[in-house]
Parts: C-alpha cells; structure tokens; sequence
C-alpha cells in the first residue's frame, strides 16, 4: 500500500468480523501498516482463505485466524487468548462483527430475533471490550478499543429497527467504557459507517444501490470499506492519543443534511410488507416471510 | 500509566505531497502545529495571522525545518500573510497569496480564534461580542466562500478543516460569547459541508477539549487569579485521560481530515478532548 508507514508497527489488533467487508479491508490495512492481526469471524471458509492469501505473500507470521461467535463469552476468550499466546499481548481491538439482524415491521418482529440480533450486536461488543480490556490492563501498555456503529444509530431511517437500536447502544456502551478504562490509558471509540458498499449493505444489487445512493448522498464518492478502515487506522495509532469517547462519523455527509435531504437509506423501508432475521455474511441463511396486506 | 504519545509517526506520512494549505492563526499553538505538520507530510502552507513578528519566526523555522528535512528541496514552501482575520481583505489575500505563490489551494484549515472578554452576560458589552464574532465566526464564513471558487480552478475538489471547539456543545462560565462562535462554527460546517459534496469539496470540525497551549493558558488565570497552577489541576481532574491535549495532537487529526484518509468524511464534527465531554 502506497501510504503504508508503519503506523502501527508491531502492534497486536484482534478483528471480529474480520473475514469480510470492512473487517476485511481493516485486516488488510493493518498488516500493510506493520500490525499482527487476529481475525474472528463466524465464516470459517472466508477467514480461512484471508489467511491462505496473505500467506502466500509472506505475511503468515502476522495472520491468525480464529473462528468466533461473538455472543458466546468463552469463544472471545479463546480469541483473545490467540493474540496474547501467538503474538505476546492486545494493543488493539476492533468490534465489528455484525448481522442485518431481525427485520421487519415491529408489530411483526420476533422476540427470538430480537434477542440474537442483541446477542451479536451488543453482547458481542461488551465481551470484545471486556476480554481485549483485561489483556490491555495486563500488559500495562493501555490500547485502543474501536466499535463499529452507524449512522443507524443516530436517525429513525438508517437501518432496520432492532439493528439501529443495538447501534445506538454501542454507542453509549462506547462513552461509558472510555469513561471507566481512560485510567488504564485504554482508550475506546466508535466509528459510523455510513452507506458503504459491502455485501451486507447491497446484497448482490450493486447499480440499484448506486442509483439511491446518488440522489441521497452529498459527496459524490463511494464508500468502499477502505474508507472505514482508514478511520479505525486513525483511531488504533497513536495520532488519536487525546481521542476518546467519540462517535465517527464516516457517511459522506449524509448525516449532515437536515430537512431538504432525508431519504430513507436503500433496502430501508418506512413500512415494511415482511417480517424476519438477515444473517448477513456468516454464512448462515436468511429467514424471511412476508406479510398479508 | 504509561504514556506512548508520539508526535510524529515513526515513519514520516506524506500524505499532502504536492498539496498546497492555507492555516489561519498559524503563528503559534495549534495552528503553528498544524502547519508545521501539513509541511512535515510534504504540503506547501500559507501562514496566516495579525502578529508580524511572531508570524515571520515561525515561517523561518519551518523553512528552515523543511530545507533539512527534504534536503535540496525548496526552502520557500512555507509563506505568509500578516493581516487581522477579521478584515475581509486577508482573507482574500490568503488565498490569492496559495494560487499566486504556489499554484493551487487544496486545504484550508480556519483555526484563528480568540476567547474574548471572560465575563458575564450582564457584563458583555457590544463591542466585545462584534469582536468576537468577526474574528471566529465571521472569518470562518468569509473563509469558506472565498475558498470554494479557487478550490474548484485546479484539479477540483479539496479539503476544509475548521477547528471549532467542545465549548460549542456546553456552557462555560464566563465564555458564552466564545461558545455561542464555536457553535456557529459547527453548524457553518455541517452546512458548508452538505453545499460543497457536490464539488468534492469535504468539510469537517474538529472540536477541541483541552489543549496545552498560552490561549488556555490565559483561561487558567481566568479561574484562579492567583493559583492558575490549582486551576489546570482542576481541568486535568476533569478530563478522563488525565491531561490535556497537545498541538500536535490536534494537528495530527487535522492532517487525517485534510488527506485522502478522510476520502468519505466529510460533515464530520471530531471531538479531540480526552473524553472531557463524556462527564
């Protein structure tokens, strides 16, 4: 990568999610900037293969992957535990493991859904926090802790209901950690993805999400995981040293934009005809049922 | 607690090679910082303030810092421009000096800004808030107009980072007036912002907690007359990561927002305050 420094030269990040999409490109980056990388991810064959390619560029002594189910605590202990064995400690954590989670009209939504979209999304981010947190405080080095929220979790059009609400709570799981752990040096952030072209965003309809995107969006730039990951990249090295708490905004100014430019987000709609759980990419089906109107 | 800040990354960015940024109220604290840092990653800065002597120092040390740094390079990449922000003519001649001087206008950075009168509200008079509001507000507006059309005469497109300040979000004793500009700011941003995606022209703020500079340091005597030592005690205990920020901190974010890092940022209001808000 041409803009490769070394940023982040020999520092140890765990990434959940990190088989796809923005974890991906995030794990990607991290290794070009001199970082050991452990990648969790539901997807065994994806993270499987992430690990194959970068070692057959050499880069196999800065590659582990684990597979994780972020929502079951000793899976993330054995995460964490992969980092600390194999490459010696946690400097960084990024929380980005995520699903579409239960969609659908709330007078429809299913409990079971809602619980396992809450699981994933939020229980998922307080135990990344908690086991990444213990090994930071161990090593005495503090660290920095960033999740992934977004633009869902700050406007009633951004995403689906149960997902936007789970957002919205890593958002203030984030203030509150960064509160408690800023003794420790261990600082903690959340990053707000806004429209950005991954698989769990377009589902395969790349053009059609392009032509909303275009009369939506102030910038007229793609947001590609890259630009995410660029961010964590900020908010993982020692140039965000006085940052802590905050929510980063990275949505191409839609966010910015008040009366005359609200538009439901694409595959967002105001009054949704079905009802069910989007597994996003982990590999695992979706269930979907629509409903009689 | 271990304190592994550094200045400057181990291997030196370039990420603003061949850009050309203007900084206001660039003689010294943090916007000095940032121009310094915009030059480190290899930009041609214009340096901008109303302190003559402080102002020609500090453009000699950086030109100084740039000839050792990129060896046979040339020495004049950093320039100035003396004049009060609140003039309309400063601002023009600003940037005319970016696109006369060195081509090209690619960043602007509106960072000139004073605290004014501590007082309260009872105790502001007209002349104070006309003040205030030319130097922080007003200047940041006419910046961002007379920005645009130079932006669009290169290549298109470009970056504005205007450091607006967490006191735009609270109350703070004495500093309403200073509070009531920074929130302008913000909005102007989030505005500007919105108007200028077309042109890939990307706006965002950075809002400062805390930072170790003189400007605050003046707030400090502010609070405790006598015991300013007591009062940074006092400001440190509020700040969850225990100290306050550095320049070079607020610069380091400022060149994330100005560089390609920050391709889909824009609109972006940064707190950078070691969590102070969170309290």
């Amino acid at each position: 990568m041409a803009d490769a420094s070394g940023r982040l030269q020999d520092r140890v990040a765990v990434i959940t999610g990190g088989a796809a999409g923005i974890g991906e490109a995030t794990a990607r980056m991290f290794v070009d900037e001199g970082a050991k990388v452990v990648i969790g991810d539901m997807n065994e064959e994806a993270g499987q293969s992430l690990v194959d390619e970068l070692a057959d560029r050499g880069l196999g002594a800065k590659i582990r992957f684990q597979p994780v189910d972020v929502s079951n605590e000793s899976q993330v202990v054995d995460l964490m535990a992969v980092a600390t064995t194999d490459f010696g400690g946690i400097d960084i954590v990024f929380n980005n493991a995520g699903i579409g989670g239960a969609i659908g009209s709330v007078l429809e939504l299913e409990a079971d859904y809602w619980d396992h979209t809450f699981e994933v999304m939020t229980k998922g981010v307080f135990l990344g926090i908690k086991h990444g947190g213990r090994a930071m405080r161990d090593s005495g080095k503090g660290g920095s802790i960033i999740n992934t929220a977004s633009i869902a979790a700050l406007s009633g059009c951004g995403g689906p209901l149960a997902y936007s609400a789970t957002k919205a709570a890593v958002v203030n799981i984030t203030m509150n950690a960064a509160v408690e752990l800023a003794h420790l040096n261990i600082r903690v952030n959340a990053v707000c993805p806004g429209i950005i072209f991954t698989d769990l965003m377009h589902r395969g309809r790349v053009e059609e999400a392009q032509e909303v995107v275009n009369t939506i969006q102030p910038l007229p730039v793609r947001g590609e995981p890259k630009h995410i990951a660029s961010m964590v990249r900020f908010l993982a090295s020692d140039e965000s040293a006085f940052v802590t708490g905050t929510t980063q905004l990275v949505d191409g100014g839609y966010l910015a934009q008040g009366l005359l430019g609200v538009h439901p987000l694409p595959g967002v709609t105001k009054r949704p005809s079905y009802s069910g759980m989007n597994y996003g990419t982990t590999g695992r089906d979706n269930e979907i049922r629509f409903l009689d109107r | 607690m271990t304190d592994t800040t550094q200045d400057h990354p181990a291997v030196p960015l370039r990420r603003l090679s061949n850009k050309v940024v203007v900084v206001t109220g660039a003689a010294k604290g943090i916007g000095a910082a940032i121009a310094a840092r915009c030059a480190a990653e290899g930009a041609d800065v214009v340096l901008v303030d109303r302190d003559n002597a402080v102002l020609q120092a500090t453009v000699d040390a950086l030109n100084e810092q740039i000839g050792e740094r990129d060896s046979g390079a040339d020495t004049n990449r950093a320039s100035m421009v003396v004049g009060d922000i609140a003039l309309e003519s400063t601002i023009t001649s600003m940037i005319d000096a970016a696109v006369t001087n060195h081509g090209r206008l690619d960043g602007l950075v509106n960072n000139a800004g004073i605290f004014g009168a501590y007082s309260r509200f009872e105790n502001n008079d007209l002349d104070a808030f006309e003040e205030i509001v030319a130097i922080n507000m007003r200047a940041v507006w006419l910046a961002l107009k007379h920005a645009k059309p130079a932006m669009l005469s290169g290549d298109g497109g470009g970056s504005i980072v205007n450091i607006a300040s967490m006191a735009a979000m609270r109350a703070n004793r004495g500093l309403s007036l200073y509070g009531m500009t920074k929130a302008a700011v913000a909005n102007l941003t989030i505005n500007a912002a919105t108007e200028y995606a077309k042109h890939n022209i990307r706006v965002n703020a950075i809002c400062p907690g805390p930072i170790d500079t003189d400007m605050l340091g003046s707030v400090e005597e502010f609070i405790d007359e006598r015991h300013s030592d007591l009062a940074r005690a006092k400001i440190n205990r509020s700040i969850p990561l225990g100290r306050y920020g550095k320049p070079e901190e607020i610069a380091g974010a400022a060149a994330f927002l100005l560089s390609e890092d920050a391709g889909f940022v824009t609109g972006l209001r940064m707190a950078v305050d070691g969590g102070q808000s969170l309290e």
